[in-house]
């Protein structure tokens, strides 16, 4: 047997260490990361990230976690995918969607379903917010996977920081393999959907930013209906806040997602005019329109780790620009999976001459690594 | 069969021989004649027709399901690898043979010794690799799990031998292959009957066990050693059509079947350490899936290890070209690859090319004795005479294969035992077991049979009825074993000295059986003759020797190539290339040729001597080439034909062309370079490796020769200067070609790309320009040049490559990151105002961010160009500066370094989510950009396909049509005369267009043209679509679909990569089934190189991420049924699962129905159980199975149920405690717990008494430590038990421990030991358990009861009535307490007497007198019943009398009336 030192994958620095860690616990390859914040004022792992490797401590049978005493050095050992139910309180520098977008990643592959209570930010500045991975992940999960709507993923308390003690209830059945798909088209936005929501301000700010967007987006398309949502009493948080969430769908059923919101209530600065905020997340919704491909930019990554993970057979998908982080994902499939994908532009949309269909598309190609979920129990 | 029993046999008295024909036999038949049976179906059908429609459907519809397999997808490759066909089967059935046949048959060529698997083409469109299977469980084990097809070999005149199930039992595993049974040995039946019934009874029992209907070939005989052709070719033939189901392992898991090994270690290396780690290549056709380099591989008998590289090789056994018509092979085309058995002829490696000699043992001397020069030759003669006495005892053990624990001593000494003694010994203690204790009343049993030849065989006895009917008739049957003990007998009587002269006649005859060279002898020989000559000289004989003999042997490399000639090879080759001797693993010598200059090569002799020979022998070489050197010149034209094998011959095309046309096509090929260059700069260190193997490195100015180094010197800078100018030519044609300034970045680079594969190509070109010797001088000089070349354009190569790397990196970065900085060398930005830069800040950045995402190139150095660059971090240290230098001007360069330090702050602690949070989006309300997107939108224009609109022009045109010409309908589906009828389906908007424009008017015609064809196909689409699968109600059946969706996904599977080169393919989706790979691997314990044996298969299995790693792993299993004893928990257990054989220490559990797992002692005799072990991660429902050493090896078979890094295996555990204090329903509890801790820790669980009273713990006392209060459904008593039912947690020991079978060395192959069970260390060491003292048997006395007298209270006996109350009598003195003894005088005594004569008398008179009167008194009875019944009948008289008269009387009376 190999020991585990041989088999160890190393990187450096604090960067992308959802996607080393996801990848470690999915490929059963020890990490070990270096050179975290070494140079920075506040060297080490930040509060974030140790609540979320708690998260995954708690969701694994048998890790090996171990930070020296600056924290500026990780070693991960994974342990086996338990999954069941979790409650967690995640730390308020990032928000819920950055947890859980790594429970989202691994939760297919665990030994009993995941229900997780997420307690924290379900809207925040950096982390997209919860109806969006509602909107994008969740329907690739299901193009995966052949569980149809057993994914849950609810917003039970919205709130945003400063004092954010939002609650989100995520629920995942389990798998025992990935199968390959082929999606290649991406149809034409048929519809945009959006939530303009207002946490203990005024519920009218809610109408000017859903006007602003609508200003906008009615140039493109008729179909455009946003949903004021005003929550109070136990439904929210205890901090002000208001945004604007925008879901575009297309005839082949693809969303995507553009957002903006305030930041956390600040003396020094005013708050943020609401119609800026609704016309920037119209901008951003056209610019991810643009930026077409079968997916929303935010969830390329899951689509890379499901095509990499699925059956030795050949995955196809076409997607917009790819972002950078997915570009590191990309890498990082190398390191772990020594898989490479094929990168080709994409001109079967373009072959109608004279249609103008956004940023050139790329189609993603590849062979899986046969991966099966280890952790599930046959009987 | 011992011997002694068959001495008694002889003294036996003649035995009955029953009639077979005559009146007697006829007698005999007509008794008992045969009655056909009929079955109740048969004998009643109406019993057994259906009574309902709806149970009939239903019946037809579960058929139609059972037939429904899971669709698989077909994951073959278009050439597949070639079919693994494992010929398995006891020792001494044939397998040899048939191997030995099926290739004269497939190749029409023997081969004289076979060692490991032999590939052969076997048709157009399948090669066969055959691979014989020796008995050891391992080898057996490791087959199972990579054949494709099995031939199991069985001895007819035998029967089933144990093997044969084994085999089957691990096949049915390690998921099933295709098993085809082979009888052979019939000739040995004589009778046709007893074999037509042998064949009948074999092929029953082979049904059962592999499926009904599964095939059994016959082999009838042998003829001159060889089996029947036709039958040979019929096997042959079912061989190539058979289709194979796939296997989930297998269509998951890559593997290699390894056919050839080279040990790569350094010979310095081993010199200074024999034990050090080897570095292996391996070399085999991949099979399965795709092999991915960074995977763990496993070797079974080995261990897990990392590759450290893969290189592709052309396929030593190619399929036919498909070009040809023929269905027929082609001689030429039946090629036949062994390289373990010595065929292969010249084998081309990336570094080296072998020839094969064919192992001739001189060389193998020779070797050894280049490390020890000082050694006479005398040593030397000795040591061959030593291993010979080892081959001997080998030799002597195979001849006891059968018998697996018999050492080599041991077959010795009972040789010995057999000679001196003449009589065998049977000294196998288990062997002697078997035959006494067979048949316990089980199904099957093992029968030890010992031959003619001292093997002994494992019979399988079958106690079905049947065939114990045959057994138990007459001795037809047991004819056969009859014969063989009749020949026993003889052996036995027959005298030692005959025995005697065998065993000398065995060791006269035998051949090492790498002997197989006739040219082995005469080398011998001549060495030996040499033997006063120093070392050296006979060296240098026995090697011109060598070079004569190859001179004169033709070795013919493929069959139905030209015969070459060696001699010739050399001499061509003299000053280019060096040979060198490798011992290979099997002790086969090889002369592997490197390709080197002279020089170089002369230096190398002069520093190291431990190549002195070899140099000398080139030396030789070259002397004689410089003698003949217009001769080899000339023949060398010729020469480059003959010696070439297929496979190179499109590569030697390639090279022909001007090197010229090589720079002018490279540069088009940009996606091939980086893998290309990079296994060429691989090969190049190699060869400077291999060059350099006395440790020096060799300079290009340290030539001797200073013509040549002249000569070099001119080529170098003719070839400098031409690499330049294709460069610069070809980066040139780039510039020119393009015309968007903002791509020059990567245009650049592109050159650079180029440049490098100019170099690369150069390369390639002079490694080709050495392995297909050159036609000319010039050529050859040119060639040489250029490898010394290569070294230094390989570093400037690689510099570049790193800068270029780093600098494109960095740039891309930029772009990835929309930092807003433009590329830097950009002029114009400069000349930019200030403001309009500000102002298309984002627009720029988006746009550049677009437009790097659009090419393939592009696309893939933005994801992976890192990668390289990443790997030579070490280089681009260097590189900076230039960097930096190239930009030019401070501002830049400040500017750069800022950035890179932002990039590299980025890529280590930037902020990690997917949002861009540096992207600000564009202003989509400015003029026109909206535009840009419209079309994303379902209101936007749509493709021709699926507009609406079109479509439904589309109609319109199609009514108009049928308006005006509906009688020239078939003109629009030809659509060739439409166009000869001018404007006859106008339409009105043609006809508002105006008619003066003719050319219009055809293109709208060819438009409408165009849509209607595009119309016709889609409905023809949706009507093969709605016709398919509109039968039964218009939608598919859900087992189609999924059908449909797995023969599109293996459509999609073949065709995603077609069109992509296999260099780059191999990248994307790793090397795939049926290529021919090279796989080299680090740190390879030198025992597998030491102890190699080819007959062993060598399998690297390629696991998946994961399975690398251990757990526990928790399985359901069964004990075998034929395995006789049941299997214990923790005692150690050889288990085979996935590639691994593993030891390890299982536990065994039941898993209850609260899915709780109760430890268990021992496994159950028939039911399954769980299994826990420490083990290697391995995917759920993969087959286990269970090896003990026993008559049946099979312990058990299972398959894995769960995997985890924990487990939870209970022990019930009763905690005892007795009461202490009982109030009514609650009682104190002591003795249970030590502390109140404890105690607090079992709060409220539940108790209970012996006696079943149930109850509940409560709280914690505090005086007497650990007990507690405790209430109770009843009151319990003080002689009470209370227990407390607890489970315990076991661990499972985490014991693993490979089984490393292939280090061991051959003889010793299959005793490979692990750790010993408790059971076996005890017999071994005699220690016998102690019994625990109170478990002992004791008499037991039991003391007679003593109750106590009965006791009841006064106040009760007041109660009582008189009756029942004790009574209180004070006991008077009675009579009988004052009886005295009476002493009667003589008369006294006389008087009683007489008294009691007189008593007597008068009883026995009384008793007479009763008797009589009781007589009489009957009898009187008798007389009075008689009298009485007299009586009763005269009375009944009477009364007839008067009633007849009263009635007479009364009838008158009234006839009287009547008449009156």
């Amino acid at each position: 047997m190999t020991d585990s030192s041989g088999n160890e994958v190393k990187f450096e620095g604090s960067n992308f260490l959802r996607q080393r860690l996801i990848l470690s616990l999915l490929s059963g390859k020890p990490i070990k990361v270096t050179r975290i914040r070494c140079s920075e004022d506040t060297p080490g792992l930040n509060e974030a990230e140790v609540s979320l490797i708690r998260l995954i401590d708690k969701i694994t049978n048998g890790s090996i976690i171990s930070v020296n005493e600056t924290g500026t050095e990780l070693e991960f050992q994974p342990g086996l995918l338990v999954g069941g139910n979790v409650s967690h309180k995640c730390c308020n520098i990032r928000g819920i969607g950055y947890y859980l977008e790594v429970l989202l990643n691994v939760a297919p592959f665990c030994k009993v379903p995941i229900n997780a209570t997420l307690r924290g930010a379900t809207n925040h500045t950096m982390d997209p917010s919860i109806e969006i991975m509602k909107a994008t992940a969740i329907p690739v999960l299901n193009n995966f996977f052949l569980f149809d709507k057993d994914v849950e993923l609810k917003v039970v308390k919205r709130a945003m920081n400063p004092n954010a003690d939002g609650e989100v209830l995520f629920k995942c059945p389990i798998s025992r393999k990935i199968k390959a798909v082929q999606v290649l088209k991406q149809g034409k936005v048929k519809r945009i959907r959006g939530i303009a929501h207002t946490t203990k301000v005024s519920p009218a700010l809610g109408h000017r930013m859903c006007f602003a967007a609508k200003a906008v987006l009615m140039k493109c398309i008729p179909d455009v209906y946003i949903n004021v949502d005003h929550s109070k009493g136990v439904k929210t948080g205890s901090s002000p806040g208001y945004g604007i969430i925008l879901i575009a769908e297309t005839t082949e059923g693809i969303s995507y997602v553009a957002e903006t919101m305030s930041y956390p209530v600040n003396p020094d600065l005013p708050p943020p005019i609401p119609e800026e905020l609704g016309q920037e997340a119209a901008f951003k919704l056209l610019e991810e329109i643009n930026s077409g491909g079968c997916v929303s930019s935010c969830s390329q990554s899951l689509v890379f780790l499901l095509m990499a993970l699925g059956e030795k057979d050949v995955s196809k998908y076409v997607t917009g620009p790819l972002t950078p982080y997915s570009i590191q994902f990309l890498r990082h499939l190398v390191d772990f999976f020594g898989l490479k994908f094929h990168l080709q532009p994409d001109t079967t949309e373009t072959e109608d001459i004279g249609h103008e269909f956004g940023a050139p598309k790329v189609r993603l190609t590849c062979v899986g690594v046969g991966i099966k979920n280890l952790n599930k129990r046959v009987l | 069969m011992k011997m002694a029993d068959v001495t008694a046999d002889l003294d036996k008295k003649k035995s009955h021989r029953e009639r077979h024909s005559g009146r007697k036999a006829d007698k005999k038949k007509s008794k008992n004649q045969h009655v056909q049976e009929l079955t109740a179906k048969q004998r009643n059908p109406k019993a057994f027709t259906f009574n309902s429609v709806v149970k009939a459907e239903r019946k037809t519809q579960d058929i139609e399901t059972k037939k429904q397999h899971i669709p698989l997808i077909d994951r073959t490759p278009l050439e597949p690898p070639p079919v693994i066909v494992a010929i398995v089967g006891p020792p001494k059935v044939g397998k040899s043979t048939l191997i030995n046949c099926l290739i004269k048959n497939f190749a029409k060529q023997p081969l004289t010794s076979i060692k490991g698997p032999v590939t052969i083409v076997s048709g157009k469109k399948r090669r066969l690799t055959l691979i014989e299977c020796n008995n050891d469980i391992n080898c057996m084990i490791d087959v199972a799990k990579v054949a494709d097809l099995v031939l199991l070999l069985v001895d007819a005149s035998f029967g089933f031998e144990m093997e044969i199930f084994e085999f089957l039992n691990i096949c049915q595993v390690h998921g099933m292959p295709r098993i085809m049974g082979v009888l052979t040995h019939l000739d040995a039946l004589r009778h046709n009957k007893a074999l037509k019934r042998k064949k009948r009874q074999l092929k029953h029992r082979f049904w059962t066990e592999v499926y009904p209907g599964a095939k059994l070939f016959y082999l009838s005989g042998q003829i001159h050693g060889e089996y029947m052709r036709n039958e040979i070719k019929n096997l042959g033939r079912f061989i190539s059509v058979m289709k194979f189901r796939p296997l989930t392992w297998r269509t998951s898991h890559p593997y290699i079947l390894a056919d050839r090994m080279e040990d790569l270690t350094p010979p310095d290396l081993i010199r200074q350490n024999p034990k050090v780690d080897r570095k292996v290549s391996l070399y085999g056709y991949v099979r399965g899936v795709p092999l991915n380099k960074i995977n763990t591989v496993h070797i079974p008998g080995c261990g897990d290890f990392r590759i450290s590289d893969v290189s592709m090789l052309p396929d030593p056994c190619p399929l036919p070209d498909k070009t040809g018509k023929r269905r027929s092979l082609v001689e030429k085309d039946r090629y036949i690859y062994a390289p373990f058995s010595g065929v292969g002829g010249i084998v081309y490696d990336k570094d080296a090319v072998y020839v094969e000699l064919g192992g001739s043992h001189s060389h193998k001397e020779e070797v050894k004795e280049q490390n020890e020069v000082e050694n006479s030759l005398v040593t030397s003669l000795l040591d061959t005479q030593e291993t010979l006495d080892v081959q001997m005892a080998r030799s002597q053990m195979k001849m006891f294969s059968g018998s697996a624990p018999i050492s080599a001593e041991e077959g010795i000494r009972r040789r010995e035992d057999m000679d001196a003694d003449g009589k065998v010994l049977m000294e196998d203690p288990d062997v002697e077991g078997e035959n006494s204790g067979e048949d316990r009343g089980i199904k099957i049993g093992e029968k030890l049979i010992m031959d003619v030849d001292g093997r002994v065989r494992r019979m399988v006895l079958f106690q079905e009825p049947d065939v114990e009917g045959e057994n138990s008739g007459e001795d037809e049957e047991e004819y056969e074993e009859d014969e063989s003990s009749e020949e026993e007998e003889s052996n036995v009587t027959s005298d030692k000295k005959k025995a005697l002269k065998k065993n000398g006649d065995d060791r006269l005859t035998f051949k090492p059986p790498w002997a197989n060279v006739n040219g082995d002898d005469e080398e011998e020989n001549k060495v030996q003759t040499n033997g006063e000559n120093s070392l050296k000289t006979s060296l240098q004989d026995s090697q011109v020797n060598l070079d004569d003999q190859m001179a004169r042997s033709e070795t013919k490399i493929v069959s139905g190539s030209d015969p070459i000639s060696a001699g010739k090879f050399n001499k061509e080759r003299g000053n280019t290339i060096r040979e060198e001797l490798v011992m290979d693993v099997d002790g086969r010598v090889r002369r592997m040729v490197l390709f080197q200059e002279p020089d170089v090569e002369g230096e190398n002799s002069g520093e190291d001597e431990e190549e002195y020979e070899e140099d000398e022998s080139s030396e030789e070489e070259e002397n004689n080439v410089t003698s003949d050197k217009k001769k080899a010149l000339k023949e060398k034209g010729d020469a480059r034909l003959t010696f070439k094998p297929p496979w190179l011959k499109n590569k030697e095309a390639t090279d022909d062309d001007d090197s010229e046309d090589e720079v002018k096509k490279l540069p088009s090929k940009d996606s091939k370079k980086p893998s290309r260059s990079m296994g060429i700069r691989d090969a190049e260190r190699k060869l400077l490796k291999e060059m350099g193997v006395s440790d020096e490195k060799i300079e290009p100015n340290n030539f001797d020769d200073s013509d040549e180094d002249e000569a070099m010197e001119r080529a170098a800078s003719d070839e400098g200067d031409s690499s330049d100018e294709s460069d610069e030519g070809s980066s040139d044609e780039e510039v020119s070609g393009s015309d968007n300034e903002s791509d020059r970045e990567s245009r650049q680079k592109v050159g650079w790309k180029s440049k490098k594969q100019d170099r690369t190509a150069e390369i390639e070109k002079s490694v080709d320009g050495y392995r297909t010797v050159s036609s000319n001088k010039d050529k050859d000089i040119h060639g040489k040049v250029c490898d010394t070349l290569a070294q230094l354009e390989e570093m400037e190569c690689s510099q570049d490559d790193s800068e270029m790397n780093s600098e494109v990196s960095s740039n891309e970065e930029d772009e990835a990151m929309k930092e807003e900085d433009e590329d830097s060398d950009e002029d114009e930005d400069m000349e930019e105002s200030a403001t309009r830069w500000k102002e298309d800040l984002a627009k720029k950045a988006s746009n550049a961010f677009y437009e790097h995402q659009n090419s393939i190139s592009k696309l893939r150095s933005l994801v992976y160009g890192n990668l390289s660059a990443r790997l030579r971090k070490e280089e681009s240290d260097g590189s900076e500066k230039e960097a930096e230098e190239e930009v030019g001007g401070l501002f830049h360069i400040v500017r750069q370094k800022q950035h890179k330090k932002a990039e590299e702050k980025f890529a280590l602690d930037g902020i990690d989510t997917v949002i861009n949070l540096n992207q600000k989006p564009q202003n989509w309300l400015e003029e026109g950009k909206i535009g840009s997107i419209l079309d994303c939108f379902v209101t936007g224009k749509w493709g021709e396909s699926e507009n609406a609109e079109d479509l439904l022009k589309l109609d319109d045109l199609k009514e108009s049509d049928d308006e005006s010409v509906y009688g020239d309908f078939e003109d629009l589906e030809t659509g060739e005369k439409h166009s000869a009828k001018p404007s006859k389906g106008d339409t009105e908007k043609e006809l508002e267009e105006g008619e003066d424009n003719v050319k219009e008017e055809k293109n709208i015609k060819n438009e409408r043209e165009h849509l209607a064809e595009k119309k016709r196909k889609l409905k023809e689409k949706f009507n093969a679509e709605y016709d398919e699968f509109g039968r039964g109600g218009g939608d598919k059946s859900f087992y189609e679909e999924l059908k449909q969706e797995a023969d599109m996904q293996s459509k999609i599977n073949k065709s995603a990569f077609e069109d992509l080169d296999d260099s780059e393919r191999v990248l994307l989706e790793g090397y795939r089934p049926g290529m021919y790979l090279r796989v080299e691997m680090d740190s390879i314990p030198c025992e597998l190189v030491t102890n190699f044996d080819p007959t062993y298969p060598l399998i690297i299995g390629g696991l998946l991420p994961g399975e690398e790693n251990v757990g526990y792993v928790q399985v359901r299993l069964k004990k075998h049924r034929w395995y006789k004893k049941i299997l214990k928990t923790r005692d150690p257990l050889l288990l085979s699962l996935g590639w691994r054989r593993f030891q390890t220490l299982p536990l065994y559990s039941k898993l209850e129905d609260n899915l709780r797992n109760r430890l268990l002692k021992y496994t159950p005799e028939h039911v399954h159980c769980m299994a826990h072990f420490w083990g290697p991660i391995t995917p759920q429902t993969t087959g286990l199975l269970a090896i003990q050493d026993a008559d049946f090896r099979i312990a058990a078979t299972g398959s894995v149920v769960e995997l985890d890094k924990s487990t939870c295996i209970v022990k019930k555990l009763k905690l005892i405690g007795t009461p202490l204090k009982i109030y009514k329903k609650t009682a104190f509890v002591q003795g249970m717990f030590n502390s109140s801790l404890e105690v607090a820790r079992f709060e409220g669980a539940k108790i209970k008494t012996v006696s079943g009273i149930r109850g509940q713990i409560k709280k914690a006392l505090s005086k007497p430590e650990g007990a507690f209060r405790a209430t109770f459904e009843d009151k319990i008593q003080l002689s009470d038990i209370v227990f407390c039912r607890t489970w315990y947690k076991v661990d499972v020991p985490q014991f693993y421990n490979p089984v490393t079978s292939l280090l061991l060395p051959p003889e010793l192959k299959n005793s490979w030991r692990g750790m010993k069970t408790v059971g076996q260390l005890k017999r071994e060491r005699g220690i016998k358990a102690l019994p625990q003292n109170d478990s002992l048997y004791t008499p037991i006395v039991r003391e007679p009861k003593v109750f106590r007298p009965l006791v009841i209270p006064k106040s009760l006996q007041k109660e009582l009535p008189y009756k029942t109350k004790p009574k209180i009598r004070t006991k008077q003195p009675g009579i009988q307490d004052k009886r005295i003894a009476v002493v009667r005088d003589p008369h006294e005594q006389k008087v009683a007497a007489l008294m009691k004569r007189i008593k007597a008398t008068y009883v026995h008179k009384q008793n007479k007198l009763k008797a009589d009167m009781r007589k009489r008194m009957t009898e009187h009875q008798k007389l009075m019943k008689l009298e009485e019944e007299r009586r009763t009948r005269n009375e009944k008289r009477v009364r007839k009398q008067i009633c007849r008269s009263k009635s007479k009387r009364s009838d008158s009376k009234s006839v009287g009336k009547r008449k009156t």
